[in-house]
């Protein structure tokens, strides 16, 4: 079997509840996940790699032949690669936390200049994926934007594709959405609201 | 909470944003309608609002990747099978590789997991099975693999190989730190061909070499890794498996595949495909970069370019590599690999040739390679004479042309002239062995003189045959013969000391060329072909030595030997008629030389078509020439129909590309559009810095041509600063006295007195005059003095200046027609400062009767 056509079956015996199938597709992510992080380790400034849109579409179109079947349609195929990478991105990042919290020795050097280029302010993906959560329960589809934008790293054009909605909606939809975020990842949601 | 709630909440916060920042509170307060949870509730999401801000916008796979990358590791495993882990070497795209101790036998290794992509039981059963073979490939040039297995992760069965631990450097940062010379670099691939070539021999194909790949040691001693892995590890073999395991990763390592690999055909790939990659690995080492601009992450254009674009040779980045260095590589990097080394044994063996100086055998010996041996071989020759050596080697290749490109029929008679030999050898020993019996026994004479007999008919024989050999190929001996004792001859003191010769060791080249030149006519008086090849050599040697009547004297007797023998289109004919004619337009004689030009471009174009590279070198010539003459609208044309199709096939950044934009440069610049001309005589300078050096003659050509630039513009403290520049190298590497250098002097020169600089000017014109008073009939003679004069007009040294003025206008008047368009403004230059002489020397009837003269001309 063709290896894009095998991972097109995999996501769609995902998306239909098969974990093992996850468990067969997780290391595709990671390997994308290693790539890019190599780029940092090597120094590349974030402004000088490929936008990230561009380079999730790229990892999705690496992994699926762009002239195989096409699977009830491009969009949800999209809108399925979002979830897999939030649950691939958090789970990953939770055994992290539990792993640092363990006491994991630093292995890798990095350059002075690297670190400057990384040395950036986190964002702990688990909090986010708690407040998205939580977000989904008031506005699923302000849910959907975010984790089809940030996890799934897709244009509001294509979001708006995706869930079947004015690209004017997924903007309000996303800024709305990262304010309420924000706020709440920043522990400044009014009592009582 | 309440859906009607939330679309308020909604609503306002919308609408808010659409307001002014100072005037937000206020809104909100009115909008909610005193309900204070809800105006709170808006207010507290307006604060939170970041249009301009970061949040949210850097995705979540580069958020997880950068805290990888800040963090180190994804996880650390305690252990892998039998090993415990004690931390993580490195991490790619095919897996991780962690320093790992072995109990049994104690020793610490490196563990390298493997990320199978899906393990099926059918891969992991060939990855067993292959990765046997690996662990009995031994060598001290590669990383020895203790044993594979397979141990269980979460994620299902991991193959991993457990193997030496190299502490050391990767090849290019080893090269770097250590900064390793020419000899220690390819020594070093000398090592690493002597490592790949025992394994190839085991029937292992590393099929990913490159400088990552190859460990260097405390004990300087190369360590391949990885042998064998790529094959075992890849799903399917090939390229189009590794073309899946990575993008970014595939990208680093396609630089280093050989064009059959990019292909994706697993049954093209063998121990060739290792030779490319190490060809590549040198080049690199060499270079500094790599022989291909390939794009990142473009991988059908990047396989494009290895497929099909000729590398820059590697002289073209680095002079110095001219020579067997280019040669060998250049072999190795053959796009057809039957015309590679057919195996790093034999790559490494003529490595090996060229660090004892001994001819390599990448291609077959010519005269001048040999000769060019020769010379390496005798280093005790001057630093001069090597120099020149260069120059003449250059110098046979175009004569010889026939010769040196080697033609099957030029392979074959040098097959037979070394039967021949052979031949001739074997009837000598033969006739020695004769000889010694005859002296021994009796009985034996009679036998013995009819043996010396057959072997002198033998050796008849043998002569004759050699005599048939190809002419051409003896003409390049006898050349390089003819030069070797000739002329190298005269400058070993040893030869010199003969019976009746006191040795001279303050021979110059020059001397000795001289002496050389005297004696072909004599020596070859049998052999034309070979009379005018060592005449176009010579004569090209005096050409770069800057005697040009020398070199033109030696050039009209070539062309007039090879018209005669060859024919007018010959195209040894044309070489030398073109060699001609660039001298006659350096010595003034345009007129001369635009016939000649034109004659062989209309030959090439016929012969060779529009897109030969000598088709396009007369192109430019005869550009050279109208330009010269000042006939810019037949120019311009030829310049710009050379330039597109030099972009075309020979692309932008190529010596010969620049050449044109130089050109089309000068003639916008003749032609007084100089903001046109500017952008591409930089580009000029830029892509000839790139391709030869800040010092290469062509570099410092396009610099005079913008320092000109400059001049015409009266930007004149940027020309001055150029030619400044141009003139130092032109000291140190042409001499004070080469024409070029005279000539860039007088420019520096004019351009101060320009800038009122006229005490710092003489010396620079007086100078440049010494040496041009020797030619008494040339118009620069003239223009010298006319330059010292106006230096020292400006000085106020009134006497002093008029004769020279006076006789520097008369001479440049009577000589226009020589001068070139470039510098005709000269002439009436010097007569207007006839005038102002005059008149600053209080003498106003003179000057206004001069300035009646002047402007009549």
């Amino acid at each position: 079997m063709e290896r894009g056509d095998h991972i097109t079956q995999l996501l769609r015996s995902w998306s239909q509840g098969d974990q093992a199938a996850m468990e067969e597709l997780m290391p595709l992510v990671f390997d994308e996940l290693h790539r890019v992080a190599r780029r940092y380790m090597s120094g590349e400034r974030p402004g000088h790699t490929l936008q990230t849109t561009a380079l999730v579409n790229e990892t999705y179109l690496r992994l699926v032949n762009s002239d195989g079947p096409n699977w009830e349609g491009r969009t949800h195929f999209f809108g399925v690669c979002a979830q897999m990478m939030r649950r691939i991105l958090v789970d990953w990042t939770r055994s992290r936390q539990a792993l640092k919290r363990g006491g994991e020795a630093r292995v890798l050097d990095l350059d002075s200049e690297a670190l400057a280029a990384v040395n950036q302010p986190g964002m702990d993906l688990v909090a986010l994926d708690d407040a998205l959560n939580a977000l989904s329960v008031i506005d699923a589809r302000k849910g959907r934007v975010v984790e089809l934008r940030f996890f799934g790293g897709l244009s509001v054009k294509e979001t708006a594709d995706v869930l079947g909605i004015s690209p004017e909606t997924v903007q309000r939809d996303w800024k709305m959405a990262k304010s309420w975020l924000r706020r709440e990842l920043n522990g400044a949601r009014p009592r009582g609201a | 909470m309440e859906p009607e709630r939330w679309q308020e909440i909604e609503r306002i916060y919308h609408e808010a944003l659409e307001q002014d920042a100072s005037r937000r509170a206020a809104w909100v307060k009115r909008a909610a309608h005193g309900d204070e949870s809800l105006e709170q509730e808006v207010r507290s999401l307006l604060e939170q609002s970041d249009e301009k801000g970061s949040f949210l916008e850097e995705r979540a796979l580069e958020v997880a990747a950068r805290d990888m990358a800040m963090s180190g590791a994804p996880s650390l495993p305690a252990s892998i099978g039998r090993y415990r882990v004690l931390r993580l070497l490195g991490e790619g795209g095919m897996g991780a590789v962690y320093e790992a101790a072995q109990e049994d036998p104690q020793r610490v290794v490196a563990l390298k997991v493997i990320r199978l992509g899906m393990a099926t039981p059918e891969r992991l059963r060939r990855f067993r099975q292959e990765s046997q073979a690996l662990a009995r490939l031994q060598h001290p040039g590669i990383a020895q693999i203790y044993e594979s297995g397979t141990a269980d992760s979460g994620f299902g069965p991991q193959p991993y190989f457990a193997m030496e631990l190299i502490r050391g450097l990767p090849l290019d940062e080893y090269a770097a730190a250590h900064r390793l010379d020419v000899r220690q670099k390819v020594t070093m691939i000398a090592k690493i061909c002597d490592a790949v070539h025992h394994a190839h021999q085991r029937g292992l194909i590393h099929r990913d070499l490159k400088p990552g790949n190859i460990l260097v040691d405390e004990m300087d001693q190369p360590k391949i890794l990885d042998f064998g892995v790529a094959r075992v590890t890849e799903a399917d073999g090939g390229a189009q498996a590794t073309m899946q395991t990575g993008l970014g990763q595939l990208v680093g390592t396609l630089a280093y595949m050989s064009p059959e690999q990019v292909m994706g055909d697993p049954a093209a790939v063998d121990a060739r495909s290792d030779v490319y990659s190490l060809g590549i690995i040198l080049y690199e080492l060499l270079a500094g970069r790599l022989p291909y601009e390939i794009s990142r992450g473009r991988v059908p254009e990047a396989a494009q370019t290895i497929r099909e674009e000729d590398p820059a040779p590697l002289s073209s980045i680095e002079r110095t590599y001219r020579g067997d260095v280019d040669t060998i590589v250049r072999k190795t990097l053959e796009k057809d690999r039957t015309r590679r080394y057919a195996s790093a044994a034999d790559l490494s063996a003529d490595i090996r040739r060229y660090l004892n100086d001994e001819p390599i055998a990448a291609r077959p010996p010519s005269a001048g390679y040999q000769l060019l041996k020769f010379t390496r071989r005798h280093r005790g020759l001057t630093l001069a004479i090597s120099a020149v050596f260069v120059v003449l080697i250059a110098g046979i290749g175009a004569s010889t042309s026939q010769a040196i490109r080697a033609s099957r029929a030029e392979l074959e008679s040098r097959r037979e002239r070394d039967r021949a030999v052979t031949a001739e050898k074997a009837a000598t020993e033969e006739r020695d062995r004769a000889l010694r019996s005859d002296q021994a026994a009796t009985e034996e004479r009679n036998r013995a003189v009819s043996a010396k007999a057959e072997a002198f008919r033998e050796r008849n024989q043998a002569l004759s045959e050699k005599r048939r050999a190809d002419d051409e190929a003896a003409t390049a001996k006898a050349v390089s013969d003819f030069l070797r004792s000739d002329l190298l001859g005269q400058a070993d003191l040893n030869n010199q000391a003969g019976p009746n010769t006191k040795p001279d060791p303050d021979l110059t080249v020059r001397k000795a060329m001289d002496r050389a030149a005297a004696g072909v006519s004599r020596k070859f008086e049998h052999q034309p072909l070979v009379e005018a090849a060592i005449r176009q050599t010579i004569g090209n040697a005096y050409l770069d030595m800057g005697l040009y009547p020398q070199a033109l004297e030696q050039l009209e007797r070539t062309v007039a030997i090879r018209r005669q023998t060859l024919g007018e289109d010959h195209p040894d004919t044309l070489q030398s008629m073109n060699n001609m004619s660039v001298l006659y337009l350096q010595q003034g004689e345009a007129p001369r030389a635009e016939p000649l030009f034109e004659h062989i471009l209309e030959v090439r174009r016929r012969i060779l078509g529009e897109e030969n590279p000598d088709t396009l070198i007369s192109m430019n010539n005869l550009a050279a020439v109208y330009r010269t003459e000042g006939k810019y609208a037949q120019a311009e044309p030829l310049v710009v129909k050379s330039l597109a199709i030099k972009r075309r096939v020979l692309g932008e950044i190529h010596h010969s590309t620049a050449m044109a934009w130089n050109n089309l440069a000068a003639v916008y610049r003749l032609e007084g559009r100089l903001a046109e001309a500017e952008p591409l005589q930089l580009k000029a300078v830029e892509v000839w810095r790139a391709v030869n050096g800040d010092e290469g003659p062509e570099t410092l050509t396009s610099m005079n041509g913008l320092a000109m630039l400059y001049q015409a513009e009266r930007r004149y403290a940027e020309a001055e600063a150029v030619w400044t520049k141009v003139l130092e190298v032109q000291r140190r590497i042409l001499g004070p006295k080469h024409p070029n250098t005279l000539d860039v002097m007088a420019s520096l020169g004019e351009v101060e007195i320009q800038q009122q600089k006229y005490a710092p000017a003489e010396p620079l014109v007086r100078e440049a005059l010494v040496s041009w008073e020797a030619a008494p009939n040339s118009w620069r003679r003239y223009y010298g003095q006319a330059l010292v004069g106006a230096s020292l007009l400006g000085q106020e040294r009134y006497a002093e200046a008029e004769p020279l003025l006076l006789s520097g206008y008369q001479g440049l008047l009577d000589r226009q027609s020589a001068i070139p368009a470039a510098t005709r403004r000269s002439v009436s230059e010097a007569g207007m400062r006839i005038v102002q002489l005059y008149e600053d020397w209080g003498q106003p009837e003179k000057a206004r009767e001069w300035e009646e003269k002047v402007r009549g001309k």
